[in-house]
């Protein structure tokens, strides 16, 4: 049981952008990937959900021993891989509450209809714990929504609808201290012997609320380091300067270029 | 058209009542009918007809006045007895159940009922309004006709001051595929009067039909009116609804249509601001689907000054539909301080469907707000991704977009009845629920 990643490269048009990612996450598991910006992991995110834009050109992901990358992103999703955006979209004229019934009934097998009433127990129990105004769940997601706002609507959707394995995408960033607290609070909530999550951060800031088993150095498409949590304390004291000398940058790196073959 | 000249359904009112048509009516009928052949088949080389797939109107191959089968005689009675309201249920043109208004209204003088019998009963008040308004929006040979057939349809009159609490329902069913219906909805709310319709427009059989039904609106100074029209004839049905909504001063109408189902609908809106102060709101949501056509015409006229008018209509396509939208505000030059507004917004959910927006302005006058605009635009494939990686199969997905898209024009529903059904009714609608 893990989300096994393998040897995986990946590229949008002409550009390569992974260049073999291996990376096991296991239930009860906390990883954390860092890097600098372009190093690949927004990509590697987006790779794991399925976005139409990327195309694979080697490697393989399996998800507790069923293979990932055929499948569309609605099926990887139903599957138990979440993934918490960088930039969440605006659903416009959706309140949070339907979104989140539609997502809720597509887990239901087929002919089974939700209980609303269970439902919005269970919505106004995730909320009351992360500290959510419940009107919040009657507003269109994530329009005229602040940057705080977008990642709180992340985190409640995250918490209602329990993945196996969580991939939050620089969910901190732009985040104010509360909204921070708010973010790690249902992290580690989700935290458990059932869940691997998958934590993308640019800065250590995050670490300190939700602390990590495990801390990967991404650079230029690749995971260059791997350590404990002491890890990402390092990175915040010496910055990616010295490692992107030692592996490249993106702009350092001839196959970061456009056109670069894959 | 393979109709026989002025037919009147055999079994009028359930077969018990004998239905006679005065003489004035037979000689409007007479007229209508020489003045029908007269005029020509609608034409692309007409501006009022741009963009029509003509291909799909068809007026050959039916029957007026088809006798009702047993079946849908019963479905229909189940349907109608799930309301509460006053109400008129014709199907072929034949008058099948009703239900009468409250007595503290009849009191007031209140008169709900079908045409034929205020022929009889109330002559002098039906013949001062029946036929008088023209829509005009191009199907002007359709409007022709039906004052060549129409005999079934209702007559909502409303004295001055009174308010109808209750809800009106109106519905008018097709039972066969080659059967013929020419409803009319002839409402009259004199001063300060107020109603509330709810019309429906729907077929028992799964597919093909004719319907050309007008609607006739007078609201006399101060009066209000909301109507909400659903359609939802059998797939390759041909109809045509042709509305027209005249209002005195400071007369207040809200207009709402929800279309879905059929093959060719045209509709025809035209709402006459005639006195200082009046306002019409035109809403309209279409959900397209199949190879259906929506063809949506529509007129505010503003002939007094300090009018509003706000339309919106807005429609999302599925599979290989079309919609048409041509507007037309028209501002007369005594019409100052008009306020009007024209807005037409289109989401295609599929790579072959088709929308034409044409939306227009016409303004004499020189101290008015008017404002147009017309959108045709397709799901962000971002949004959909964000969806789909919810776990929200594709169609799902499609749907809540489709609700999200038509919320505002929803939300502008002043009844919080019919806005909660209407709710439902898209949704179930929309509702397909199938996984990938």
């Amino acid at each position: 049981m893990s989300l096994q990643i393998s040897d995986l490269h990946a590229r949008i048009v002409e550009r390569t952008i992974l260049r073999g990612i291996s990376l096991e996450i296991r239930p009860g598991e906390t990883h954390a990937i860092m890097g600098p910006n372009g190093s690949g992991k927004s990509t590697l995110s987006k790779v794991l959900a399925g976005h139409p834009d990327y195309e694979i050109t080697q490697g393989s992901v399996v998800l507790d021993g069923v293979s990932l990358l055929e499948r569309e992103p609605d099926e990887r999703a139903r599957m138990g891989l979440f993934l918490a955006f960088q930039y969440p979209c605006e659903i416009p004229g959706v309140s949070i509450a339907n979104f989140l019934r539609a997502a809720t009934q597509a887990r239901l097998p087929e002919g089974e209809s939700l209980s609303v009433t269970d439902f919005y127990q269970k919505l106004y129990h995730e909320m009351d714990a992360l500290g959510m105004q419940r009107t919040f769940s009657s507003r269109p997601l994530n329009s005229g929504f602040s940057g705080g706002e977008k990642k709180r609507a992340e985190i409640l959707q995250m918490a209602m609808l329990q993945p196996r394995y969580a991939v939050l995408d620089e969910t901190d960033s732009g985040l104010d201290i509360d909204a921070l607290k708010v973010v790690a609070g249902g992290v580690n909530r989700l935290r458990g012997p059932e869940a691997g999550l998958l934590i993308i951060t640019h800065y250590q800031r995050l670490l300190d609320y939700i602390s990590p088993d495990f801390v990967h150095v991404m650079v230029a498409g690749r995971i260059v380091q791997s350590g404990g949590p002491e890890l990402a304390l390092e990175l915040e004291k010496r910055g990616y300067g010295f490692l992107e000398v030692q592996y490249g940058s993106s702009e350092l790196s001839p196959l970061a270029g456009a056109g670069a073959p894959g | 058209m393979d109709l026989n000249r002025r037919v009147l359904p055999e079994r009028y009112n359930g077969g018990t009542k004998p239905a006679l048509l005065p003489n004035w009516w037979q000689e409007l009928q007479d007229a209508a009918w020489a003045e029908y052949e007269r005029l020509p088949m609608p034409s692309r080389k007409d501006e009022r007809w741009r963009f029509t797939d003509l291909g799909k109107l068809a007026f050959t191959g039916y029957t007026a006045g088809s006798p009702v089968p047993e079946r849908s005689r019963s479905d229909l009675q189940a349907f109608f007895h799930r309301g509460e309201a006053p109400a008129l249920l014709f199907a072929n043109d034949s008058l099948l159940f009703s239900r009468s208004i409250s007595p503290e209204a009849k009191k007031k003088g209140v008169l709900l009922t079908p045409l034929l019998e205020a022929a009889n009963g109330a002559a002098d008040l039906l013949k001062s309004y029946l036929f008088r308004e023209r829509v005009a929006l191009g199907a002007e040979k359709l409007e022709t006709l039906h004052r060549a057939y129409a005999t079934a349809g209702a007559f909502l009159y409303v004295p001055a001051g009174v308010e109808l609490e209750q809800t009106v329902d109106l519905s008018f069913w097709l039972t066969e595929e080659d059967a013929a219906t020419f409803p009319h909805i002839l409402v009259v709310l004199e001063e300060n009067a107020r109603a509330r319709i709810h019309l429906r427009f729907g077929s028992t059989n799964p597919k093909g039909g004719f319907a050309c039904s007008v609607q006739e609106l007078f609201l006399g100074a101060g009066a209000q009116l909301e109507i909400f029209t659903g359609r939802k004839w059998a797939e390759g049905t041909c109809s045509f609804d042709l509305a027209s909504v005249r209002l005195d001063r400071d007369a207040n109408a809200t207009t709402f249509q929800f279309n879905q189902g059929g093959g060719y609908t045209r509709t025809e809106s035209r709402s006459r601001l005639l006195g200082s102060g009046a306002r019409s709101v035109m809403l309209s949501a279409t959900m397209a689907r199949n190879r259906q056509e929506f063809d949506q015409r529509s007129f505010q006229e503003h002939s007094a000054p300090n009018t509003r008018s706000d339309l919106l209509y807005k429609s999302a396509l599925y599979d290989s539909s079309r919609t048409i939208f041509a507007g037309m505000i028209d501002v007369d030059p005594g019409a100052q301080q008009t306020d009007a507004y024209q807005s037409n917004r289109n989401l295609l959910l599929s790579p072959d469907a088709e929308a034409n927006a044409l939306p227009g302005l016409e303004i004499l006058a020189n101290d008015v707000r008017c404002t147009h605009g017309a959108t045709i635009g397709q799901v962000d494939p971002e949004e959909l991704f964000y969806c789909l990686q919810r776990g929200i199969p594709l169609e799902a997905a499609q749907r809540l977009f489709v609700l999200g898209f038509l919320t505002d024009v929803i939300d502008r529903i002043p009844d919080a009845d019919a806005k909660r059904s209407l709710t439902e009714e898209i949704d179930s609608s929309v509702s397909q629920p199938r996984r990938s």
